[in-house]
Order: C-alpha cells, then sequence, then structure tokens
C-alpha cells in the first residue's frame, strides 16, 4: 500500500483544489436558479430558444420546450459544461498517472523498491479511482445541499436525482480514464498530457455535436461519452445498454492494454 | 560466488548502441568498479540490472535470479544509487526517508538514525530545498537502510565532499567487510583505484577489459628520469620528455629495472607503479589505435 499512500498524498492537493473549484462553480450555478423561476426570465430564454434550429439546441442539450424554472432542467443544461471541466481534470490525472513519474525521474527511485511494475500499475489506479470517487462524492453532496437550498425538492428527491446524474458521470469518468492511462504509457513525457487531456474530451464531445448536426454521422454518438450523461436523457432513459457495453469495454480495453505496454515497456529515465 | 552475472548484454535504443556486448560478472564480498566514458554503456547496464529497461540480447542476473523476472525479490535486497537523484520536491527528508522504510519488512528506524548521523542529513528540509549534495546523502541513506547484500551505485560521489566521499567508502568498506558486494560505476580514476579491487573498462557499448588492479599494478612501473645516456633498453617504452625528464613505462621486474637504470646512469631518477588514470589511457588508445 505504500505507492498508494505515496500517490495519495502527491495528489492530494490538486485534487482538494479542483474540488473546492468545482464545487464553488456547482453552487454559483444554482444559486442562480430562484432568478430564472421568475416569468420574466423565462420568456426571454423561450423568446431566444425559438430562433434557434432545432438540430443545434438537441446538440447542445436543450429543446424549444426546455423549461428552465425546472431545477432538474436548469442544472442538467448548466451541469453538461461543468461536466467538460470535471472530465478534464480527471483525465489530466490519468494521462499524468504512469508519465509524470517517468518525466520527474522519481520513477527510478519507486522502482528501485521492491515493487513490481504490477504493484506500481495497480496501486496507482486504485489511488486514482479512490480520488475520482471521493471528488465526484464531493460534488453529490454539495450539489444536493444546492437543490436543498434553491428548490422545494425534498432530501430524498435531491439524492435520487443527484445520484442518477453524478453516478452516471462517474461512470463517464472511469471510461476516460481507462484511455488517459492508456496514453500514459503511449506518451513520451508528461508535458504531453495537456494536449492529450483536451483532444480527448473536447474531441469526444465535438464528435457528439456532430452525431446530433450531421443525421449520416448519428453513429459517432457511442463514442462520445458526455452524451451519454445529459441530464434530459439521463432522466428519461438513464444509461443505455450499448452505453454500459461500450463503456465497460473501453474500461477493460484500455485498463488492459495500458497494463501490457507498461510491464514491457523501458522506463524513461 | 558470483553474484552479480551479465552475459553478452545488448541493448539498442532505437539505431543508438546502448550497449554491444558486455559480459563480466562480480563475486560476493567486492567492490567492483565499472569505468567508461560518457555515453559508454555504463548506465545502461545497471538500469538493465534494476529492472528499468530491457535488453534486447544477453542476461543478468544477481544472486542467481534473472533481471527480468525476478526483479521485485531482487530489489528486496538490492540498494540503488542513482546518479542524478530525483525524489519527491516537496517532500520533507524525515518523511522520504520513513516511506523509504515502508517499503521494507522490520523496524528501520535506528539504522535510518544512524545513517543520517554518519552523512549529516537535514531531515528537516523539504527535498527541492537541498544542495545535491545533500541529495545524494538522501539517496545513500534510502538505498543502504535497509541492508541491502548488493550495493549498486552510478556516480555515488557526484556533488560530494571529500569528508562525506570518505565516510561513504568507509561504510562500503564496512557493509563489504560483512559480506555486501558492491558494483560501482564512476568515472572518478582515483576513487575506483583506491576502493576497488577489479574494475571492468567499458567503451561504446563493449567490455575492453576486466582487469584485477592489484595484479595490472604489479604489470607496469612508470619510470621518470632526469639526465642519463641517450642509449635506453629495448623493455623501455619511452612515453614522453618534459622539461629535461623523460618519462618510460616498462614491464620489466624490480631487479631489471635497477639493472637497465645502471646502464643509462641517470642524474636522477623516481619508479612508481602505474597509475590506474595511465593504465585507463593506455587501454583506451590502443583501443583507439585498432
Amino acid at each position: 500500500m505504500n505507492i498508494f499512500l505515496l500517490e495519495v498524498r502527491n495528489l492530494r492537493r490538486s485534487a482538494l483544489t479542483g474540488a473546492l473549484s468545482i464545487s464553488g462553480v456547482i453552487i454559483v450555478l444554482l444559486a442562480f436558479f430562484p432568478a430564472m423561476q421568475s416569468e420574466s426570465m423565462q420568456a426571454l430564454a423561450g423568446a431566444k430558444l425559438e430562433g434557434i434550429d432545432e438540430a443545434v439546441l438537441q446538440a447542445v442539450g436543450l429543446s424549444v420546450m426546455f423549461d428552465f424554472s425546472v431545477i432538474t432542467n436548469f442544472f442538467g443544461y448548466a451541469i453538461q459544461y461543468v461536466t467538460l471541466a470535471i472530465m478534464v481534470l480527471i483525465v489530466q490525472r490519468a494521462v499524468a498517472l504512469l508519465i509524470k513519474e517517468e518525466t520527474d525521474g522519481t520513477i527510478e527511485y519507486l522502482c528501485a523498491k521492491p515493487v513490481s511494475r504490477d504493484d506500481i500499475m495497480l496501486q496507482k489506479l486504485l489511488a486514482h479511482l479512490v480520488l475520482v470517487v471521493c471528488t465526484m462524492a464531493v460534488y453529490a453532496v454539495v450539489t444536493v445541499a444546492s437543490y436543498l437550498a434553491v428548490s422545494d425538492f425534498t432530501f430524498s428527491q435531491a439524492v435520487k436525482e443527484v445520484s442518477i446524474i453524478f453516478g452516471a458521470m462517474l461512470f463517464v469518468a472511469l471510461v476516460f480514464s481507462a484511455i488517459g492511462v492508456l496514453a500514459s504509457t503511449l506518451i513520451k513525457s508528461s508535458r504531453g498530457v495537456a494536449g492529450v487531456t483536451v483532444g480527448l474530451v473536447f474531441g469526444t464531445f465535438v464528435l457528439g455535436i456532430l452525431s446530433v448536426v450531421i443525421p449520416k454521422l448519428d453513429f459517432l454518438l457511442w463514442l462520445s461519452p458526455m452524451d451519454w450523461v445529459k441530464t434530459e436523457k439521463l432522466m428519461s432513459e438513464g444509461i443505455l445498454v450499448q452505453e454500459w457495453i461500450v463503456g465497460f469495454a473501453v474500461i477493460v480495453c484500455g485498463i488492459g492494454a495500458a497494463w501490457l505496454r507498461y510491464r514491457k515497456k523501458d522506463l524513461l529515465i | 560466488m558470483a553474484i552479480i552475472e551479465i552475459q553478452n548484454l545488448q541493448k539498442c535504443y532505437g539505431k543508438n548502441v546502448g550497449t554491444r556486448d558486455v559480459t563480466f560478472s562480480v563475486e560476493q564480498g567486492e567492490i567492483f568498479g565499472f569505468v567508461g566514458p560518457n555515453g559508454a554503456g555504463k548506465s545502461t547496464t545497471l538500469k538493465v540490472l534494476m529492472g528499468f529497461i530491457f535488453a534486447q540480447g544477453g542476461s543478468a542476473s544477481i544472486c542467481g535470479q534473472d533481471v527480468v523476472k525476478h526483479t521485485k525479490e531482487i530489489k528486496a535486497f538490492t540498494g540503488y544509487v542513482p546518479s542524478d537523484v530525483r525524489l519527491y520536491p516537496g517532500m520533507r527528508v524525515a518523511e522520504l526517508l520513513k516511506r523509504n522504510a515502508g517499503f521494507y519488512d522490520g523496524n528501520l528506524a535506528a539504522e535510518t538514525e544512524r545513517l543520517c548521523a554518519l552523512f549529516e542529513i537535514d531531515t528537516s528540509k523539504r527535498f527541492h530545498e537541498l544542495s545535491t549534495g545533500n541529495k545524494k546523502k538522501v539517496s545513500i541513506a534510502c538505498a543502504l537502510m535497509p541492508g541491502p547484500k548488493v550495493i549498486i551505485l552510478d556516480e555515488p560521489t557526484n556533488g560530494l565532499d571529500p569528508v562525506m566521499q570518505k565516510a561513504l567508502f568507509a561504510e562500503l568498506e564496512r557493509r563489504r567487510a560483512a559480506g555486501a558486494t558492491v558494483l560501482l560505476s564512476s568515472h572518478n580514476l582515483a576513487e575506483v583505484e583506491e576502493y576497488c579491487t577489479r574494475v571492468a573498462f567499458i567503451k561504446d557499448g563493449s567490455i575492453l577489459a576486466v582487469t584485477d588492479l592489484r595484479q595490472a599494478a604489479a604489470q607496469h612501473k612508470i619510470i621518470t628520469l632526469t639526465g642519463g645516456s641517450a642509449e635506453v633498453p629495448e623493455d623501455l617504452e619511452l612515453l614522453r620528455e618534459e622539461g629535461g625528464k623523460r618519462v618510460f613505462r616498462t614491464a620489466l621486474a624490480g631487479g631489471e629495472v635497477l639493472r637497465a637504470l645502471s646502464a643509462m646512469v641517470p642524474e636522477d631518477f623516481t619508479v612508481e607503479n602505474e597509475s590506474m588514470e595511465a593504465y585507463f589511457w593506455n587501454l583506451y588508445e590502443l583501443e583507439d589505435a585498432q
């Protein structure tokens, strides 16, 4: 467990900073909700949305009939951009998980200890998983508290809805993490982490938009995990069976390939 | 008994050769030197031994265990000091040492304390606040803390002051006497000459020679003459002439040296065993000539 503890220790500060920032954004966003309930705001939003093409609205997770006076709709729309930020933070940690120690040179110390590559990989993955689950739990708690403060939801209603949103988000975070960890075994330096992260998160997000805007490319939706967690869809259909299958396949293949690669690779020191 | 055995080790980095053909063995209880210029393949060999990289050909083992298949077991009894020490920068030295001890069985607190006192390590500082030499001392303490029976050091005295260098070699010698085996990669020929029993010389990824220093020292003598006849006996090889002095190299034994000198009738002379440095240069120049 030494590597696990070391990893948690090394990541705790950045994870805490990220969690506090995102929590702050969630609180601020939900603080706007009471204002959205006024009739004038609803009329304004409705008028603005009417002029926009339906495919475009769909692409950004909206519909003409969208009612921002319902907290589920309001938070569901706002959270998709927060989700992007959450995924960027998580994927960044996943991509850096193995390569950072090589770039920093600390892997030479770690690998000289009585541990195998499997131990390093397993304990680092575990540390990453724990931090992902903990930060998601923090966001969920903050969101439930904010729901109770700004809406007439009961505690159980708030917990149920927030659990669905952040449970699905956790699944997508694990999918992205698996690809990120694989990338961590492939890139040559931690200087490539930011590029890979942005490419992965925003790239798949754009694929999702293309799949909605261009009907011929609708199959791309399966490659866009960000679309799996759109609140409107989550509340009506949840995560689809196909999404579970694709997601688990990516997790298993991504981690498996990363494992094989890390066992055999020459450490870059 | 050979503790470290390396056979025909080959490692390439793309088109660049790391090691072409490295073969040597290190016996139990010896301090073995590993000498060569930059890029000769020393660090590559050590990285293969430590399982950081994988060789494309040949084999390497420590205590009879293959370095690829049994890397975890090997590291339980092997201490390693890298040439460039990079540890977690924000961590305090005390925490680093504590976490390092956590990788091994048993209570290492007393030994850690002894090593910190021996190397005068300030445990209250963060790692990034330390000088190069102090970082090296922390790395040495981390490697020696569990009492390894095999110690592999890559340029261990880089950045260490002379007092600490002496302390390090005294500690290594103490451990060697207790049965530990030491593989010392170094550029510092003086320290290799002083502390090692045998040395492997490497160049361009291949071992040029594995030399027993006690025998090598006895093999050649360096004679410096002032004055004397211009006629030089066949067995004396003129190395250079400077400021009225002539420097010869010879394989003659003591009595024969005296006879050769008496034939030349010098005004003054000195005779000394060939130094490690001179031996090194002769070996490398010979290789270049070939």
